[in-house]
Protein backbone atom coordinates (compact mmCIF):
# COMPACT_ATOMS: atom_id res chain seq x y z
CA UNK A 1 0.00 0.00 0.00
CA UNK A 2 1.50 3.41 -0.96
CA UNK A 3 2.23 5.82 1.86
CA UNK A 4 -0.50 8.28 0.93
CA UNK A 5 -3.13 5.56 0.84
CA UNK A 6 -1.89 4.21 4.16
CA UNK A 7 -2.38 7.69 5.64
CA UNK A 8 -5.92 7.78 4.19
CA UNK A 9 -6.54 4.32 5.62
CA UNK A 10 -5.40 5.45 9.04
CA UNK A 11 -7.60 8.56 8.90
CA UNK A 12 -10.58 6.44 7.80
CA UNK A 13 -10.02 4.02 10.67
CA UNK A 14 -9.99 6.88 13.15
CA UNK A 15 -13.14 8.37 11.62
CA UNK A 16 -14.96 5.05 11.95
CA UNK A 17 -13.74 4.70 15.53
CA UNK A 18 -14.99 8.17 16.49
CA UNK A 19 -18.33 7.72 14.70
CA UNK A 20 -18.99 4.36 16.34
CA UNK A 21 -17.58 5.38 19.69
CA UNK A 22 -19.67 8.52 20.07
CA UNK A 23 -22.90 7.25 18.56
CA UNK A 24 -22.78 3.89 20.38
CA UNK A 25 -22.30 5.72 23.67
CA UNK A 26 -25.28 7.94 22.88
CA UNK A 27 -27.32 4.95 21.68
CA UNK A 28 -26.64 3.24 25.02
CA UNK A 29 -27.70 6.32 26.98
CA UNK A 30 -30.91 6.72 24.96
CA UNK A 31 -31.72 3.07 24.22
CA UNK A 32 -31.41 1.70 27.75
CA UNK A 33 -34.02 4.03 29.30
CA UNK A 34 -36.34 3.33 26.34
CA UNK A 35 -35.84 -0.41 26.90
CA UNK A 36 -36.60 0.06 30.61
CA UNK A 37 -39.74 2.03 29.77
CA UNK A 38 -40.88 -0.61 27.28
CA UNK A 39 -40.61 -3.28 30.00
CA UNK A 40 -41.97 -1.20 32.85
CA UNK A 41 -45.00 0.32 31.15
CA UNK A 42 -46.63 -2.92 29.95
CA UNK A 43 -49.88 -3.77 31.75
CA UNK A 44 -48.83 -5.57 34.94
CA UNK A 45 -45.33 -4.06 34.80
CA UNK A 46 -43.57 -2.06 37.48
CA UNK A 47 -44.96 1.23 36.09
CA UNK A 48 -48.01 0.28 33.98
CA UNK A 49 -48.87 2.96 31.38
CA UNK A 50 -50.44 1.69 28.19
CA UNK A 51 -50.69 5.25 26.80
CA UNK A 52 -46.88 5.41 26.78
CA UNK A 53 -46.08 1.81 25.94
CA UNK A 54 -47.93 1.66 22.67
CA UNK A 55 -46.62 4.86 20.98
CA UNK A 56 -43.09 4.16 22.23
CA UNK A 57 -43.18 0.67 20.73
CA UNK A 58 -44.58 2.05 17.47
CA UNK A 59 -41.84 4.71 17.24
CA UNK A 60 -39.15 2.11 17.88
CA UNK A 61 -40.58 -0.13 15.18
CA UNK A 62 -40.89 2.74 12.70
CA UNK A 63 -37.24 3.77 13.06
CA UNK A 64 -36.06 0.17 12.98
CA UNK A 65 -37.92 -0.65 9.80
CA UNK A 66 -36.56 2.37 7.88
CA UNK A 67 -33.41 1.48 5.86
CA UNK A 68 -30.40 3.36 7.24
CA UNK A 69 -29.53 5.03 3.96
CA UNK A 70 -33.06 6.55 3.84
CA UNK A 71 -32.85 7.57 7.49
CA UNK A 72 -29.51 9.22 6.81
CA UNK A 73 -31.06 11.50 4.18
CA UNK A 74 -34.48 11.95 5.77
CA UNK A 75 -32.93 13.13 9.02
CA UNK A 76 -30.82 15.87 7.42
CA UNK A 77 -32.99 18.74 8.76
CA UNK A 78 -32.81 17.30 12.27
CA UNK A 79 -29.10 16.66 11.89
CA UNK A 80 -28.54 20.27 10.88
CA UNK A 81 -30.50 21.37 13.94
CA UNK A 82 -28.46 19.21 16.34
CA UNK A 83 -24.97 19.08 14.80
CA UNK A 84 -25.15 22.47 13.08
CA UNK A 85 -24.18 20.88 9.75
CA UNK A 86 -25.50 18.22 7.41
CA UNK A 87 -22.14 17.00 6.16
CA UNK A 88 -19.08 15.49 7.78
CA UNK A 89 -18.35 13.18 10.67
CA UNK A 90 -20.66 14.78 13.22
CA UNK A 91 -23.50 14.84 10.73
CA UNK A 92 -23.27 11.02 10.59
CA UNK A 93 -23.28 10.64 14.36
CA UNK A 94 -26.85 11.95 14.63
CA UNK A 95 -28.56 9.44 12.26
CA UNK A 96 -26.31 6.59 13.47
CA UNK A 97 -27.40 7.27 17.04
CA UNK A 98 -31.05 7.57 16.08
CA UNK A 99 -30.90 4.29 14.19
CA UNK A 100 -28.97 2.40 16.88
CA UNK A 101 -30.89 3.59 19.95
CA UNK A 102 -34.20 1.82 19.11
CA UNK A 103 -32.28 -1.26 17.99
CA UNK A 104 -30.52 -1.47 21.34
CA UNK A 105 -33.76 -0.53 23.14
CA UNK A 106 -35.44 -3.69 21.81
CA UNK A 107 -32.47 -5.86 22.78
CA UNK A 108 -32.42 -4.24 26.23
CA UNK A 109 -36.17 -4.81 26.55
CA UNK A 110 -35.72 -8.52 25.91
CA UNK A 111 -32.79 -8.70 28.35
CA UNK A 112 -34.73 -6.92 31.11
CA UNK A 113 -37.89 -8.95 30.56
CA UNK A 114 -35.92 -12.15 31.10
CA UNK A 115 -35.26 -11.19 34.74
CA UNK A 116 -37.27 -13.53 37.00
CA UNK A 117 -40.54 -11.88 38.13
CA UNK A 118 -39.93 -13.37 41.58
CA UNK A 119 -36.93 -11.09 42.03
CA UNK A 120 -39.08 -8.03 41.41
CA UNK A 121 -41.63 -9.32 43.89
CA UNK A 122 -38.88 -9.93 46.45
CA UNK A 123 -37.57 -6.41 45.93
CA UNK A 124 -41.07 -4.97 46.39
CA UNK A 125 -41.49 -7.03 49.55
CA UNK A 126 -38.25 -5.49 50.88
CA UNK A 127 -39.71 -2.03 50.40
CA UNK A 128 -37.80 -1.14 47.22
CA UNK A 129 -38.97 1.95 45.37
CA UNK A 130 -39.44 1.73 41.62
CA UNK A 131 -36.10 3.27 40.66
CA UNK A 132 -34.44 0.97 43.20
CA UNK A 133 -35.97 -2.07 41.50
CA UNK A 134 -34.36 -0.90 38.25
CA UNK A 135 -31.02 -0.01 39.78
CA UNK A 136 -30.52 -2.80 42.31
CA UNK A 137 -32.38 -5.69 40.64
CA UNK A 138 -33.18 -5.34 36.93
CA UNK A 139 -29.92 -3.79 35.74
CA UNK A 140 -27.45 -6.07 37.58
CA UNK A 141 -29.47 -9.20 36.79
CA UNK A 142 -29.80 -8.32 33.11
CA UNK A 143 -26.21 -7.11 32.74
CA UNK A 144 -24.80 -10.15 30.88
CA UNK A 145 -27.66 -10.01 28.34
CA UNK A 146 -27.37 -6.22 28.09
CA UNK A 147 -23.66 -6.51 27.30
CA UNK A 148 -24.40 -9.17 24.66
CA UNK A 149 -27.10 -6.93 23.16
CA UNK A 150 -24.78 -3.94 23.11
CA UNK A 151 -22.18 -6.03 21.29
CA UNK A 152 -24.72 -6.89 18.59
CA UNK A 153 -25.63 -3.18 18.38
CA UNK A 154 -21.97 -2.21 17.94
CA UNK A 155 -21.45 -4.70 15.13
CA UNK A 156 -24.53 -3.56 13.25
CA UNK A 157 -23.39 0.06 13.70
CA UNK A 158 -20.00 -0.72 12.18
CA UNK A 159 -21.98 -2.13 9.28
CA UNK A 160 -24.23 0.92 9.00
CA UNK A 161 -21.33 3.37 9.31
CA UNK A 162 -20.15 2.23 5.86
CA UNK A 163 -23.00 4.33 4.45
CA UNK A 164 -21.93 7.44 6.32
CA UNK A 165 -19.83 8.42 3.33
CA UNK A 166 -23.09 9.53 1.73
CA UNK A 167 -23.01 12.60 3.98
CA UNK A 168 -19.24 13.01 3.68
CA UNK A 169 -18.46 11.52 7.06
CA UNK A 170 -15.61 9.39 5.78
CA UNK A 171 -14.66 6.20 7.55
CA UNK A 172 -13.58 2.79 6.32
CA UNK A 173 -16.77 2.13 4.39
CA UNK A 174 -16.37 5.40 2.51
CA UNK A 175 -12.76 4.47 1.66
CA UNK A 176 -13.86 1.13 0.29
CA UNK A 177 -16.59 2.81 -1.79
CA UNK A 178 -14.38 5.52 -3.29
CA UNK A 179 -11.12 3.65 -3.84
CA UNK A 180 -12.21 0.04 -3.96
CA UNK A 181 -15.53 0.27 -5.77
CA UNK A 182 -15.45 3.44 -7.81
CA UNK A 183 -11.75 3.14 -8.79
CA UNK A 184 -11.89 -0.67 -9.19
CA UNK A 185 -8.99 -1.07 -6.75
CA UNK A 186 -9.65 -4.59 -5.51
CA UNK A 187 -6.71 -4.47 -3.18
CA UNK A 188 -8.01 -1.50 -1.16
CA UNK A 189 -11.42 -3.13 -1.12
CA UNK A 190 -9.96 -6.36 0.23
CA UNK A 191 -7.85 -4.55 2.84
CA UNK A 192 -10.82 -2.57 4.11
CA UNK A 193 -13.02 -5.64 4.28
CA UNK A 194 -10.34 -7.62 6.12
CA UNK A 195 -9.89 -4.72 8.55
CA UNK A 196 -13.66 -4.58 9.16
CA UNK A 197 -13.76 -8.35 9.74
CA UNK A 198 -10.91 -7.98 12.22
CA UNK A 199 -12.64 -5.12 14.05
CA UNK A 200 -15.96 -6.98 14.23
CA UNK A 201 -14.21 -10.14 15.43
CA UNK A 202 -12.41 -8.18 18.12
CA UNK A 203 -15.58 -6.37 19.25
CA UNK A 204 -17.52 -9.65 19.37
CA UNK A 205 -14.73 -11.37 21.29
CA UNK A 206 -14.48 -8.53 23.83
CA UNK A 207 -18.27 -8.42 24.16
CA UNK A 208 -18.52 -12.16 24.76
CA UNK A 209 -15.73 -12.00 27.34
CA UNK A 210 -17.45 -9.13 29.16
CA UNK A 211 -20.83 -10.90 29.13
CA UNK A 212 -19.19 -14.05 30.54
CA UNK A 213 -17.45 -12.02 33.20
CA UNK A 214 -20.75 -10.60 34.46
CA UNK A 215 -22.67 -13.89 34.23
CA UNK A 216 -22.92 -15.58 37.66
CA UNK A 217 -25.81 -17.88 36.87
CA UNK B 1 -27.25 -10.30 67.84
CA UNK B 2 -30.00 -8.85 69.92
CA UNK B 3 -33.25 -8.18 68.14
CA UNK B 4 -36.12 -7.09 70.29
CA UNK B 5 -39.66 -7.38 69.09
CA UNK B 6 -40.91 -4.16 70.58
CA UNK B 7 -39.73 -1.50 72.97
CA UNK B 8 -41.32 -2.08 76.41
CA UNK B 9 -43.20 1.25 76.21
CA UNK B 10 -44.67 0.39 72.85
CA UNK B 11 -45.60 -3.13 73.94
CA UNK B 12 -47.36 -1.67 76.97
CA UNK B 13 -49.20 0.87 74.83
CA UNK B 14 -50.33 -1.81 72.42
CA UNK B 15 -51.23 -4.21 75.18
CA UNK B 16 -52.05 -7.62 73.84
CA UNK B 17 -53.12 -6.33 70.44
CA UNK B 18 -52.44 -8.95 67.75
CA UNK B 19 -49.60 -8.24 65.34
CA UNK B 20 -51.66 -9.16 62.28
CA UNK B 21 -55.39 -8.95 62.10
CA UNK B 22 -57.60 -10.00 59.19
CA UNK B 23 -61.09 -8.48 59.42
CA UNK B 24 -63.64 -9.94 56.98
CA UNK B 25 -61.08 -9.84 54.21
CA UNK B 26 -62.15 -10.62 50.67
CA UNK B 27 -60.15 -10.60 47.49
CA UNK B 28 -61.48 -10.82 43.98
CA UNK B 29 -59.37 -10.83 40.86
CA UNK B 30 -60.94 -9.16 37.88
CA UNK B 31 -60.55 -11.03 34.65
CA UNK B 32 -61.35 -10.20 31.08
CA UNK B 33 -64.93 -9.73 29.88
CA UNK B 34 -66.03 -8.42 33.28
CA UNK B 35 -65.70 -11.78 34.97
CA UNK B 36 -64.01 -12.08 38.33
CA UNK B 37 -62.58 -14.86 40.46
CA UNK B 38 -62.93 -14.92 44.22
CA UNK B 39 -59.64 -15.85 45.86
CA UNK B 40 -60.60 -15.08 49.46
CA UNK B 41 -63.95 -14.57 51.14
CA UNK B 42 -64.72 -13.23 54.61
CA UNK B 43 -61.41 -14.24 56.12
CA UNK B 44 -60.93 -13.19 59.75
CA UNK B 45 -58.16 -14.26 62.10
CA UNK B 46 -55.44 -12.82 64.32
CA UNK B 47 -51.74 -13.58 64.53
CA UNK B 48 -50.52 -13.01 68.09
CA UNK B 49 -47.18 -11.48 68.86
CA UNK B 50 -44.39 -14.02 69.14
CA UNK B 51 -46.28 -17.00 67.76
CA UNK B 52 -45.76 -19.10 64.67
CA UNK B 53 -49.05 -19.10 62.82
CA UNK B 54 -49.47 -21.58 60.00
CA UNK B 55 -51.97 -21.47 57.19
CA UNK B 56 -52.48 -24.74 55.39
CA UNK B 57 -54.50 -25.50 52.32
CA UNK B 58 -54.34 -27.24 49.01
CA UNK B 59 -53.00 -25.42 45.99
CA UNK B 60 -55.53 -22.90 44.74
CA UNK B 61 -57.06 -22.43 48.19
CA UNK B 62 -55.92 -18.79 48.31
CA UNK B 63 -52.84 -19.11 50.54
CA UNK B 64 -50.50 -17.09 48.33
CA UNK B 65 -53.03 -14.32 47.94
CA UNK B 66 -53.59 -14.26 51.69
CA UNK B 67 -49.92 -13.89 52.62
CA UNK B 68 -49.42 -11.20 49.94
CA UNK B 69 -52.15 -9.12 51.54
CA UNK B 70 -50.05 -8.81 54.70
CA UNK B 71 -47.26 -6.81 53.08
CA UNK B 72 -49.45 -5.12 50.49
CA UNK B 73 -48.23 -7.03 47.42
CA UNK B 74 -51.97 -7.48 46.90
CA UNK B 75 -54.77 -5.20 48.11
CA UNK B 76 -57.99 -6.58 49.59
CA UNK B 77 -61.23 -5.88 47.74
CA UNK B 78 -63.19 -6.20 50.99
CA UNK B 79 -62.41 -5.89 54.68
CA UNK B 80 -59.18 -4.83 56.36
CA UNK B 81 -55.75 -6.28 56.95
CA UNK B 82 -54.20 -4.61 60.00
CA UNK B 83 -50.49 -5.08 60.70
CA UNK B 84 -49.33 -3.58 64.00
CA UNK B 85 -52.15 -1.05 63.92
CA UNK B 86 -51.59 -0.12 60.26
CA UNK B 87 -54.37 -0.73 57.72
CA UNK B 88 -52.34 -2.21 54.86
CA UNK B 89 -54.97 -1.72 52.14
CA UNK B 90 -55.21 2.00 52.90
CA UNK B 91 -51.49 2.70 52.53
CA UNK B 92 -49.98 4.68 49.68
CA UNK B 93 -46.51 4.05 48.32
CA UNK B 94 -44.68 5.66 51.24
CA UNK B 95 -46.75 3.82 53.84
CA UNK B 96 -46.25 0.50 52.07
CA UNK B 97 -42.50 1.02 51.84
CA UNK B 98 -42.33 1.77 55.56
CA UNK B 99 -44.45 -1.29 56.37
CA UNK B 100 -42.48 -3.64 54.13
CA UNK B 101 -39.24 -2.64 55.80
CA UNK B 102 -40.63 -4.08 59.04
CA UNK B 103 -41.94 -7.29 57.47
CA UNK B 104 -39.48 -9.85 56.10
CA UNK B 105 -40.52 -12.39 53.51
CA UNK B 106 -39.06 -15.69 52.32
CA UNK B 107 -40.13 -17.42 49.13
CA UNK B 108 -40.50 -20.93 47.78
CA UNK B 109 -38.24 -20.05 44.83
CA UNK B 110 -35.71 -18.20 47.07
CA UNK B 111 -35.67 -15.19 44.71
CA UNK B 112 -31.99 -14.39 45.19
CA UNK B 113 -30.05 -12.15 42.83
CA UNK B 114 -27.82 -14.38 40.71
CA UNK B 115 -25.56 -11.41 40.06
CA UNK B 116 -24.78 -10.72 43.73
CA UNK B 117 -22.81 -12.66 46.33
CA UNK B 118 -24.58 -14.18 49.33
CA UNK B 119 -23.56 -11.27 51.57
CA UNK B 120 -24.65 -8.69 48.99
CA UNK B 121 -28.01 -10.44 48.62
CA UNK B 122 -28.47 -10.26 52.38
CA UNK B 123 -27.23 -6.65 52.44
CA UNK B 124 -29.69 -5.56 49.73
CA UNK B 125 -32.61 -4.53 52.02
CA UNK B 126 -30.19 -2.33 53.97
CA UNK B 127 -28.77 -0.82 50.79
CA UNK B 128 -32.33 0.12 49.81
CA UNK B 129 -32.62 2.20 52.97
CA UNK B 130 -29.37 4.01 52.19
CA UNK B 131 -26.96 2.10 54.46
CA UNK B 132 -23.37 2.31 53.19
CA UNK B 133 -22.09 -0.83 51.42
CA UNK B 134 -19.38 -1.63 53.99
CA UNK B 135 -21.79 -1.25 56.91
CA UNK B 136 -24.52 -3.21 55.12
CA UNK B 137 -22.07 -6.05 54.42
CA UNK B 138 -20.91 -6.09 58.02
CA UNK B 139 -24.49 -6.47 59.26
CA UNK B 140 -25.22 -9.02 56.53
CA UNK B 141 -22.34 -11.18 57.78
CA UNK B 142 -23.72 -10.99 61.33
CA UNK B 143 -27.04 -12.38 60.16
CA UNK B 144 -25.31 -15.00 57.99
CA UNK B 145 -23.54 -16.14 61.16
CA UNK B 146 -26.96 -16.55 62.78
CA UNK B 147 -28.28 -18.77 59.96
CA UNK B 148 -25.05 -20.78 59.79
CA UNK B 149 -23.79 -19.52 56.44
CA UNK B 150 -20.89 -17.28 57.45
CA UNK B 151 -18.43 -19.31 55.37
CA UNK B 152 -20.47 -18.80 52.18
CA UNK B 153 -20.65 -14.98 52.37
CA UNK B 154 -18.53 -14.42 49.26
CA UNK B 155 -20.10 -17.19 47.15
CA UNK B 156 -22.66 -16.62 44.43
CA UNK B 157 -26.10 -18.27 44.89
CA UNK B 158 -25.51 -20.59 41.91
CA UNK B 159 -22.89 -22.34 44.03
CA UNK B 160 -25.27 -23.04 46.92
CA UNK B 161 -27.52 -26.00 47.69
CA UNK B 162 -31.27 -25.45 48.02
CA UNK B 163 -31.09 -25.36 51.80
CA UNK B 164 -28.23 -22.85 51.72
CA UNK B 165 -30.18 -20.68 49.27
CA UNK B 166 -33.15 -20.64 51.62
CA UNK B 167 -30.88 -19.80 54.58
CA UNK B 168 -29.65 -16.86 52.52
CA UNK B 169 -33.28 -15.90 51.86
CA UNK B 170 -34.04 -16.08 55.58
CA UNK B 171 -30.95 -14.01 56.41
CA UNK B 172 -32.08 -11.40 53.87
CA UNK B 173 -35.51 -11.30 55.49
CA UNK B 174 -33.98 -10.88 58.96
CA UNK B 175 -31.35 -8.26 58.21
CA UNK B 176 -33.73 -5.35 58.77
CA UNK B 177 -34.72 -6.78 62.16
CA UNK B 178 -38.37 -7.14 61.19
CA UNK B 179 -41.32 -7.51 63.55
CA UNK B 180 -42.89 -10.17 61.36
CA UNK B 181 -41.61 -12.87 59.03
CA UNK B 182 -43.77 -14.11 56.17
CA UNK B 183 -42.90 -17.52 54.81
CA UNK B 184 -44.39 -18.40 51.43
CA UNK B 185 -43.95 -22.18 51.08
CA UNK B 186 -40.33 -21.72 52.15
CA UNK B 187 -39.60 -25.44 52.32
CA UNK B 188 -41.75 -26.72 49.46
CA UNK B 189 -38.84 -26.85 47.01
CA UNK B 190 -36.55 -28.67 49.46
CA UNK B 191 -35.98 -32.34 50.23
CA UNK B 192 -37.25 -33.67 53.60
CA UNK B 193 -33.92 -33.49 55.39
CA UNK B 194 -33.21 -29.93 54.25
CA UNK B 195 -36.80 -29.01 55.14
CA UNK B 196 -36.19 -30.21 58.71
CA UNK B 197 -33.11 -27.99 58.95
CA UNK B 198 -34.90 -24.89 57.64
CA UNK B 199 -37.89 -25.48 59.94
CA UNK B 200 -35.55 -25.90 62.90
CA UNK B 201 -33.95 -22.58 61.94
CA UNK B 202 -37.35 -20.83 61.77
CA UNK B 203 -38.30 -22.28 65.16
CA UNK B 204 -34.97 -21.16 66.57
CA UNK B 205 -35.41 -17.62 65.23
CA UNK B 206 -38.89 -17.55 66.74
CA UNK B 207 -37.53 -18.71 70.11
CA UNK B 208 -34.40 -16.59 70.33
CA UNK B 209 -35.51 -13.38 68.62
CA UNK B 210 -39.17 -13.57 69.60
CA UNK B 211 -40.00 -12.99 65.95
CA UNK B 212 -43.62 -13.57 64.91
CA UNK B 213 -43.87 -15.88 61.90
CA UNK B 214 -46.80 -16.28 59.52
CA UNK B 215 -46.25 -19.19 57.18
CA UNK B 216 -48.26 -20.81 54.45
CA UNK B 217 -47.77 -24.38 53.34
CA UNK B 218 -49.56 -27.32 51.81
CA UNK B 219 -47.63 -29.77 53.97
CA UNK B 220 -49.15 -30.86 57.28
CA UNK B 221 -45.72 -31.87 58.48
CA UNK B 222 -44.49 -28.27 58.34
CA UNK B 223 -47.38 -27.16 60.56
CA UNK B 224 -46.82 -30.07 62.93
CA UNK B 225 -43.14 -29.28 63.35
CA UNK B 226 -43.16 -25.53 63.92
CA UNK B 227 -46.57 -23.90 64.18
CA UNK B 228 -48.29 -22.91 67.41
CA UNK B 229 -51.65 -22.28 65.80
CA UNK B 230 -53.05 -23.20 62.43
CA UNK B 231 -55.83 -22.10 60.10
CA UNK B 232 -57.11 -24.43 57.39
CA UNK B 233 -57.97 -22.63 54.17
CA UNK B 234 -60.32 -24.16 51.63
CA UNK B 235 -61.64 -22.41 48.53
CA UNK B 236 -60.84 -18.97 49.93
CA UNK B 237 -62.43 -19.50 53.35
CA UNK B 238 -61.03 -20.49 56.71
CA UNK B 239 -62.77 -23.74 57.61
CA UNK B 240 -60.95 -24.52 60.82
CA UNK B 241 -58.67 -22.60 63.17
CA UNK B 242 -57.06 -23.30 66.52
CA UNK B 243 -53.96 -24.58 68.26
CA UNK B 244 -52.10 -27.16 66.23
CA UNK B 245 -52.80 -29.67 68.92
CA UNK B 246 -56.57 -29.06 68.91
CA UNK B 247 -56.92 -29.04 65.15
CA UNK B 248 -54.76 -32.10 64.65
CA UNK B 249 -56.16 -34.20 67.46
CA UNK B 250 -59.80 -33.46 66.70
CA UNK B 251 -60.17 -32.25 63.11
CA UNK B 252 -63.72 -31.09 62.51
CA UNK B 253 -63.63 -30.29 58.81
CA UNK B 254 -63.30 -32.80 55.98
CA UNK B 255 -60.47 -30.80 54.41
CA UNK B 256 -58.46 -30.96 57.61
CA UNK B 257 -59.00 -34.68 57.87
CA UNK B 258 -57.94 -35.12 54.26
CA UNK B 259 -54.80 -33.08 54.84
CA UNK B 260 -54.08 -35.11 57.96
CA UNK B 261 -54.32 -38.50 56.28
CA UNK B 262 -50.76 -39.69 56.43
CA UNK B 263 -49.10 -40.27 53.12
CA UNK B 264 -46.04 -42.50 52.86
CA UNK B 265 -43.36 -41.55 55.33
CA UNK B 266 -45.37 -38.86 57.10
CA UNK B 267 -45.78 -39.02 60.83
CA UNK B 268 -49.14 -40.36 62.06
CA UNK B 269 -51.75 -37.88 63.30
CA UNK B 270 -51.40 -36.82 66.89
CA UNK B 271 -53.40 -38.76 69.50
CA UNK B 272 -56.48 -37.17 70.99
CA UNK B 273 -56.07 -35.09 74.13
CA UNK B 274 -58.60 -35.56 76.91
CA UNK B 275 -60.10 -32.76 78.96
CA UNK B 276 -57.80 -31.62 81.77
CA UNK B 277 -54.76 -33.08 80.15
CA UNK B 278 -51.70 -31.11 79.16
CA UNK B 279 -49.37 -32.24 76.43
CA UNK B 280 -45.59 -32.16 76.68
CA UNK B 281 -42.89 -33.00 74.20
CA UNK B 282 -39.30 -34.02 74.82
CA UNK B 283 -36.86 -33.80 71.95
CA UNK B 284 -34.05 -36.22 72.60
CA UNK B 285 -30.82 -35.70 70.62
CA UNK B 286 -29.14 -38.95 69.61
CA UNK B 287 -26.08 -38.03 71.65
CA UNK B 288 -28.01 -37.29 74.86
CA UNK B 289 -27.89 -39.73 77.79
CA UNK B 290 -30.87 -42.10 77.98
CA UNK B 291 -33.89 -40.86 79.92
CA UNK B 292 -34.77 -42.46 83.20
CA UNK B 293 -38.35 -43.75 82.95
CA UNK B 294 -39.05 -43.65 86.66
CA UNK B 295 -37.93 -40.04 86.85
CA UNK B 296 -40.15 -39.15 83.90
CA UNK B 297 -43.13 -40.88 85.46
CA UNK B 298 -42.54 -39.09 88.74
CA UNK B 299 -42.30 -35.76 86.96
CA UNK B 300 -45.58 -36.34 85.15
CA UNK B 301 -47.33 -37.36 88.33
CA UNK B 302 -50.37 -39.63 88.63
CA UNK B 303 -52.28 -40.02 85.36
CA UNK B 304 -49.19 -39.38 83.26
CA UNK B 305 -49.32 -41.02 79.86
CA UNK B 306 -46.90 -41.78 77.09
CA UNK B 307 -48.90 -40.73 74.01
CA UNK B 308 -46.45 -41.34 71.23
CA UNK B 309 -42.79 -41.94 70.79
CA UNK B 310 -40.17 -42.09 70.00
CA UNK B 311 -41.01 -40.18 66.82
CA UNK B 312 -38.23 -39.25 64.46
CA UNK B 313 -37.65 -35.48 64.72
CA UNK B 314 -35.00 -34.45 62.26
CA UNK B 315 -31.88 -36.38 61.47
CA UNK B 316 -30.36 -36.76 64.89
CA UNK B 317 -33.21 -36.47 67.33
CA UNK B 318 -36.31 -38.32 68.42
CA UNK B 319 -39.37 -36.98 70.13
CA UNK B 320 -41.57 -38.25 72.95
CA UNK B 321 -45.11 -36.99 73.47
CA UNK B 322 -46.34 -37.18 77.04
CA UNK B 323 -49.62 -36.22 78.67
CA UNK B 324 -50.13 -35.24 82.27
CA UNK B 325 -53.40 -35.02 84.15
CA UNK B 326 -51.93 -32.36 86.39
CA UNK B 327 -53.58 -28.96 86.02
CA UNK B 328 -50.45 -27.14 87.19
CA UNK B 329 -48.70 -27.05 83.82
CA UNK B 330 -45.73 -24.82 84.76
CA UNK B 331 -44.87 -26.99 87.76
CA UNK B 332 -45.05 -30.17 85.71
CA UNK B 333 -42.89 -28.58 83.04
CA UNK B 334 -40.30 -27.58 85.63
CA UNK B 335 -40.18 -31.14 86.97
CA UNK B 336 -39.88 -32.54 83.46
CA UNK B 337 -37.09 -30.14 82.57
CA UNK B 338 -35.11 -31.41 85.53
CA UNK B 339 -35.20 -34.84 83.91
CA UNK B 340 -35.06 -33.80 80.25
CA UNK B 341 -33.94 -30.22 79.54
CA UNK B 342 -35.68 -30.12 76.14
CA UNK B 343 -39.17 -30.63 77.59
CA UNK B 344 -41.78 -28.18 76.30
CA UNK B 345 -45.51 -27.65 76.52
CA UNK B 346 -47.33 -28.40 73.28
CA UNK B 347 -50.91 -27.91 74.34
CA UNK B 348 -53.01 -27.44 77.39
CA UNK B 349 -56.53 -28.76 77.09
CA UNK B 350 -57.45 -27.80 80.64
Amino acid sequence: MPGSLLALFWIALKETAVMIGVSSGLALLIGLPIGLLLVATVPGGVLPARWLNWPLGALVNAIRSTPFIILLVALIPLTRLIAGTSIGLWAAVVPLTIAAAPFFARLAEVALREVQPGLIEAAKAMGAKRWQIFWFVLLPEALPSLVAGFTITLVSMINASAMAGAVGAGGLGDLAMRFGYQRFDDRVMAEVVITLVAIVTLVQWLGDAAARHFDRR
Amino acid sequence: MNVSLLSPERAAALGEAPLVSFRHVGKQFRQRFGRSVTALEDVSFDVRRGEIFGIIGRSGAGKSTLIRLVNGLEKPTAGHVIVDGVDVGAQGNAGLTALRRRVGMVFQGFNLLASATVEDNVALPLRLTGVRLSEARRRAREVLELVGLADKARNYPSRLSGGQKQRTGIARALVQQPDLLLSDEATSALDPETTAGILALLKDINDTLGLTILLITHEMDVIRRVADRVAVLEAGRIVEIGSVWQVFSAPRHATTRALLTPSDGAAPPLPRLEAGQALFAITQPAAAPPLELAALAAALGPGGRLLAGPVQAGRNATRLLLAAADADVPATLARLRAVAPTAEVLADAG
